[in-house]
């Protein structure tokens, strides 16, 4: 074995380790789960859809479910913290509306099998 | 090309397709998709060493398209050839630098091997999460591409003295 086998070996064994290190944890995910006006939803995230939930008189909130990723496209609360936010996909991301009290949060069915 | 090669690479390649054969029966390859070991790239190595790369590349385009034909289908093909040609194109250069030995060469034609595949399987299924799958698919890529690289170095002596160049 030369010098530049060895470089080759430890460079990708070195890349690979360090990849799984940091995207160990953020596992993509494979469900989200809606929490709005106290009940909570679960949908799969491969299949695209949008979701509205209304709140009171007119207090509302459309939910994105589209390529795997989930966003608030729309939002009645005065702040738009929700709508700003970015696209959630990987396992434990989560986006609030404080304001209207909606919660999304992704989990990775793995991740669930793992736990237990 | 004269009749001796023509003959010699004719002869390779029914090798090259045998071996793509035994590999599809082995099991422990088929579990994970795109990890595999890749026996038919001793004879891509062996043509290498042997001629140069645009040899090699002709070789690698005949084997795709009958072994495609024969095993995986005219999707595998597209997938075999990406591979093939970033796995031809790397590997020339390595070979050129004296740094590298036959398992330096083979482990990064492996890995650039899956590299050409998974660029494919991106523009596919448009999906940038299938990019993730990368990194294993570079674990296997140094492993096989170790084991591999050997077997040419060994098999390259023995080859080249009953079929001395000319």
């Amino acid at each position: 074995m030369k010098k530049g086998d060895i470089l080759i070996l430890a460079a990708v064994l070195i890349l690979a380790i360090t990849f799984f290190l940091v995207t160990g944890r953020q596992q993509l995910g494979e469900y989200v789960h809606i929490t709005a006006n106290g009940k909570t939803t679960t949908y799969p995230l491969n299949k695209n859809r949008s979701v509205k939930f209304k709140r009171g008189k007119d207090g509302q909130n459309t939910v994105i479910i589209k390529d795997m990723e989930v966003y608030m496209e729309s939002a009645s609360c005065p702040d738009k913290i929700c709508v700003r936010h970015k696209a959630v996909s990987k396992n434990g991301e989560s986006i609030i509306c404080l304001p209207n009290e909606v919660f999304i949060e992704i989990e990775s069915k793995t991740q669930k099998e793992t736990d237990n | 090309m004269k009749t001796k090669k023509i003959t010699e690479m004719s002869l390779l390649l029914a090798v090259s397709l045998v071996l793509s054969y035994l590999e599809t029966l082995l099991p422990v390859f088929i579990a994970v998709p795109g990890v595999k070991l890749g026996l038919a790239n001793v004879i891509t190595m062996l043509i290498l060493y042997r001629c140069n790369a645009k040899n090699a590349f002709l070789f690698m385009t005949l084997r795709v398209v009958m072994a495609g034909f024969l095993f995986s289908g005219i999707s595998g093909i597209i997938y075999s050839f990406a591979g093939g040609l970033f796995c031809i194109l790397i590997m020339s250069l390595t070979k050129r630098m004296s740094c590298f030995s036959t398992l330096g060469v083979s482990m990064s034609g492996a890995v650039f091997h899956n590299l050409g595949q998974i660029i494919v399987a991106f523009f596919v299924m448009e999906n940038a999460h299938i990019l993730y799958y990368f990194p294993v698919l570079c674990l296997s890529g140094v492993v096989t591409g170790l084991a591999i690289g050997y077997l040419t170095k060994l098999i390259l002596k023995k080859y080249c003295k009953i079929l001395p160049k000319d």
